[in-house]
C-alpha cells in the first residue's frame, strides 16, 4: 500500500521553533479574549486544589 | 514527542506561535496564543485556531478539514513544551471552545501521555475535581505544568 505523502513542512523529532517578531501578537483578538474570560471564570469556580499546588513546591 | 508535526514559528517571548496546516484545502495558517489568566499560581490559557486571512485574527469557528488533525495536535503540543520550558513554574490551562474541541485536546494528550508524563504533570477536571490525567476519562478541562 502506498504511503500518504506528507507536506514538505512536516518534520519529526524536536527542533526549536523559528523565532521572530513576525509572529503576530493575537492577545487582543476577540476570540482569544473571550476564551480567556471563560477560562478565568472556570478556574475561579474550580481552583487548583492546595494539595496539588503543594506537591510541586 | 517524536510524532510528525509542522515546522512552527514563535514570538521572541514564546507566547505566540504559528504554523501552516497543509492539506487538501490548501495552506491554512494556525495560531497558538498563551494569555495570562491568574497570578497565584501563574496560569496561562491556551487559545488555538485558524488565522483569518482577511482580519488576521484567530478564530476557531471554522473546520479546516485538512486531514491533518494528528499533525496539528502534535504541533500544538510542541508549543506547550516550548512554553513550559521557558516558563517552567507556570501552569497552562487548556479547554476547547466546545465539548468536541475539548475531546480533541484529550485525544492529543492521550497520544502523548506516555512520552510526556515523566516531564510534565497533566491534570484533568471532571466531577468537580482536578486529578491526574487518566486515559478513557472525559475531562472538561486540563492543566499542564513541568514537574
Amino acid at each position: 500500500m502506498a504511503s500518504k505523502k506528507q507536506p514538505a513542512n512536516v518534520v519529526k523529532g524536536y527542533s526549536p521553533p523559528i523565532n521572530g517578531e513576525s509572529v503576530r501578537d493575537h492577545s487582543n483578538d476577540p476570540f482569544v479574549l473571550d476564551k480567556l474570560e471563560k477560562a478565568k471564570e472556570f478556574l475561579r469556580k474550580h481552583p487548583i486544589p492546595e494539595h496539588i499546588l503543594k506537591r510541586n513546591n | 514527542m517524536n510524532l510528525p508535526r509542522y515546522e512552527y514559528y514563535a514570538s521572541n517571548d514564546q507566547r505566540y506561535f504559528s504554523f501552516y496546516s497543509d492539506g487538501p484545502n490548501g495552506k491554512i495558517k494556525k495560531g497558538v496564543v498563551y494569555s495570562k489568566m491568574s497570578n497565584d499560581p501563574i496560569v496561562y490559557n491556551l487559545a488555538f485556531g485558524d488565522e483569518d486571512p482577511l482580519s488576521q485574527e484567530i478564530k476557531d469557528d471554522v473546520r479546516s478539514n485538512n486531514h491533518d488533525r494528528d499533525i496539528v495536535l502534535a504541533t500544538v503540543a510542541i508549543t506547550v513544551r516550548d512554553f513550559l520550558t521557558r516558563y517552567d513554574s507556570y501552569y497552562i490551562h487548556i479547554v476547547g471552545s466546545t465539548p468536541s474541541r475539548t475531546r480533541l485536546y484529550q485525544m492529543g494528550i492521550a497520544r502523548l501521555i506516555d512520552d510526556v508524563s515523566q516531564d510534565f504533570e497533566i491534570l484533568g477536571y471532571v466531577n468537580n475535581n482536578w486529578s491526574d490525567f487518566k486515559l478513557n476519562v472525559n475531562y472538561e478541562a486540563f492543566l499542564v505544568r513541568r514537574k
